[in-house]
């Protein structure tokens, strides 16, 4: 019988007496059982063919297609931990991270006893208003907070109490290990977790739902120095504040950034609005003869004088209700390396008049200083120009009053005069590259020549006290009154010393920005910059050079004498000097 | 020939159930673990992420600072502390060199040279620093500053 029965003929039935017989069967029985059989043969054939499927798919799953199973169980990538990214500094140090914590809420539909529920929850959380807390419970929502961010021991007294109704809702809680120290950059964020100042706003979309940390620009050990430094200072001339900023002059990465007085990011609320207030990124000042760094490099750059020319500065240049006159009067012809050492006020006003509005104007724009920095904070202070744009601003300008920038515009403008000539994009991230490209500002030559003046102010000028032995810095001190009242203060100063090390080969900036600093015995009751932020910009570049790697060199050594040196010209008026001073 | 195959299937099939049994115990108890894993590994990694919090906050620089000047002998390095190998004085004559290398004889014991000296200490010890702190006598211990803004502890 190996025949398929199906196909097959009905069987002969020879036992059957005569085929006569089965003529009944011929007809409507013969047709049903035809059809039955055919229907047989489909339904068989489909089977046959789906299970053909299934053992072709089993072959191509379990022997074919095995190689790409994955060898080791894999969790994927873990779901992150807390809802923002960790923010960290550039060696990876901690700045802020989320901590799981337990909020505490309750359905009061579920609570049996308000009264007595009440009563004993603020037995366990001794700081919340009883009647504050009954009203909650007998209100009519399905979803009161009633404490956020237990620590654990509040949670577990919680559950030992019993109390039905109350419920745990896991949250994250914002945490700044390092409080104060970089509260100003970092920011906070609030309850909710939403950043709402400093980088925690300004990368608020990054930092949330972000798995990877960001890695800020800051150095903590430096950001340590410059805040004790600043601190220290604060504290010796009873100043009102501060502002410290150390930049790297190549890659434009702020290292280290104060502003004084601070406050707890942990708790911003608790210490009065005005802590909250970066003086670096914010505020805009008159930073005074600092910005002489600027007229000396764009006069050099254009080439409107040079180390051999100079001005006459014998007296004072009244110009209609000012008179502009010097705080270290020479009453005589100045070169242009004495007029920046001597900080000549009527030098550097001759100097910018013979560059002109435009001229002035043009440079300013050029390095920066007349739109807001870029950086990654959302309070990025406008700074303030004169407008229109005057001869009498020219002068001014020249040595420091009538523009207010922010200490970060200085910072960044000083880099770019010591660096080459480039200006680049300031940021509080850390770069991956170390050197960006930028835009050339002033050129390589005049760049050079502004190093050896830099220096030429501590070595010989206003800013000796800021001498680090080894470290040879640079810099110039300035001394600004503050306006109030419609005029300027006298008594009211903001002292600044801004400066780069080490000069033959620029690495970082260093700004000191002290806000009405009073003499004291051991200034001689002077509160200017060259007694007040001239030793601060010292000590901070002593300790912090250690720490970024900044070698010290014999500052007598040839090399360096070289790279630095400048030919002073003999002291009387040269020939090209009463030219210019005829001009004027 | 029927009755021995059908007790070969009948045996197969038990096996094959026993089999499937006990590999879908093994499979759910592998699975079990599996998930208690991972939550080991996610109470873990909290665990890690709150100490973290907690090691940043007990390495703040202001408290490693005043440790420090309490109960180490060390204090801030300074630039006048630090030299270089090069302005070392160079070797006398007649003094016997440190280690005799493979080409000591070669270049003469005495005509070295401070330059030679350098360059063999350099190729024996790649990572030597070039500038050596010199210790000098620690001041007396001041308090350390008094902050003007109290900080909050973390809550851990």
């Amino acid at each position: 019988m190996s025949r398929l029965r199906l196909f097959a003929p009905r069987p002969e039935l020879p036992s059957l007496p005569a085929p006569s017989a089965r003529v009944t069967l011929e007809g409507l029985p013969q047709n049903a059982l035809e059809t039955g059989r055919t229907r047989l043969l489909v339904t068989g054939a489909l089977f046959a063919f789906a299970f053909l499927l299934i053992a072709g798919r089993l072959v191509d799953v379990a022997v074919i297609k095995r190689a790409g199973e994955p060898r080791h169980a894999s969790h994927g990538r873990a779901a992150p931990i807390a809802e923002r990214a960790d923010l960290l500094d550039r060696n990876g140090l901690l700045l802020a991270t989320s901590l799981p914590t337990s909020s505490l809420y309750v359905d009061p539909k579920d609570v049996i006893d308000p009264v007595e529920a009440a009563a004993r929850l603020v037995g366990a959380l001794p700081e919340l208003n009883e009647a504050e807390v009954l009203a909650k419970l007998r209100s009519e929502k399905n979803f009161v907070w009633l404490k956020r961010n237990l620590t654990p021991r509040q949670e577990h007294q919680i559950n030992r109490l019993g109390i039905p109704g109350l419920y745990f809702q896991r949250e994250d809680r914002r945490v700044y290990p390092y409080g104060n120290l970089v509260a100003h950059t970092v920011g906070f964020a609030n309850i909710d977790n939403r950043g709402i100042a400093g980088v925690e706003q300004a990368l608020d979309d990054v930092v949330r739902g972000g798995r990877e940390p960001v890695a800020l620009s800051i150095d903590l050990r430096v950001q340590h120095i410059l805040r004790e430094e600043l601190h220290n200072t604060v504290v010796e001339f009873n100043a009102i504040g501060a502002a410290g900023i150390v930049m790297d002059v190549h890659s434009a990465e702020i290292v280290a950034m104060v502003s004084l007085p601070d406050f707890d990011p942990n708790r911003p609320g608790a210490l009065p609005a005005d802590t909250r207030f970066n003086r670096n990124t914010l505020g805009v000042y008159e930073m005074g003869s600092a910005f002489k760094i600027f007229t000396l490099a764009m006069a050099l750059d254009a080439g409107t004088t040079s180390f051999a020319g100079g001005y006459d500065a014998t007296h004072p240049i009244k110009i209609s209700r000012f008179t502009i006159r010097d705080d270290h009067p020479q009453k005589r012809y100045l070169t242009t390396p004495e007029i920046f050492m001597h900080s000549s006020n009527i030098g550097s006003a001759k100097m910018a008049l013979d560059l002109g509005v435009a001229g002035q104007r043009a440079f300013f724009n050029k390095i920066g200083f007349l739109k807001p920095v870029q950086l990654e904070l959302p309070e990025n202070g406008q700074p303030l120009a004169p407008h229109p744009w005057r001869p009498i601003n020219v002068m001014t300008i020249a040595f420091g009053h009538g523009i207010a920038v922010t200490p970060v515009h200085l910072a960044n403008g000083v880099a770019t005069v010591v660096n080459g000539g480039i200006l680049r994009q300031p940021t509080l991230l850390k770069r991956p590259e170390p050197s960006i490209p930028g835009e050339r500002v002033i050129s390589a030559r005049s760049s050079d020549q502004m190093r050896r003046l830099l220096r030429l102010v501590v070595e010989r000028g206003t800013g000796k006290k800021a001498n680090a032995p080894g470290y040879v810095v640079g810099g110039k001190t300035g001394t600004a009154e503050k306006t109030g009242n419609g005029g300027y203060r006298r008594k009211a100063l903001l002292s600044s010393f801004v400066g780069a090390f080490p000069m033959q080969a620029p690495r970082y900036v260093v700004l000191v920005s002290v806000d009405e600093p009073k003499g004291n015995k051991k200034s001689f009751g002077f509160a200017t910059a060259g007694w007040v932020a001239a030793p601060a910009f010292s000590r901070i570049v002593q300790r912090i050079g250690p720490v970024l790697g900044v070698p010290p060199v014999n500052e007598d050594a040839d090399e360096i004498r070289q790279a630095l040196s400048i030919d002073m010209a003999p002291k009387g008026a040269p020939k090209q000097g009463e030219r210019k001073l005829a001009s004027f | 020939m029927i009755r021995r195959s059908l007790i070969l299937w009948v045996a197969i099939a038990a096996a094959v159930s026993v089999a499937l049994f006990v590999v879908k115990y093994e499979v759910k108890s592998l699975e079990e673990q599996y998930a208690h894993l991972n939550r080991e590994i996610l109470r873990t990694r909290e665990a890690i992420h709150v100490l973290r919090a907690e090691w940043s906050y007990l390495n703040r620089p202001d408290q490693l600072a005043e440790m420090a000047q309490r109960h180490l002998d060390l204090q801030p390095l300074l630039a006048p502390q630090m030299g270089e190998l090069a302005s070392l004085p160079a070797r006398k004559p007649g003094m016997t060199p440190p280690a005799p290398g493979p080409d000591a004889v070669a270049d003469g014991v005495t005509g070295g040279g401070i330059a030679e000296l350098i360059a063999r200490s350099l190729d024996d010890e790649p990572a030597k620093p070039a500038v050596i702190p010199i210790p000098s006598a620690k001041p007396p211990y001041v308090p350390a500053m008094t902050p003007v803004l109290t900080s909050t502890k973390v809550a851990p």
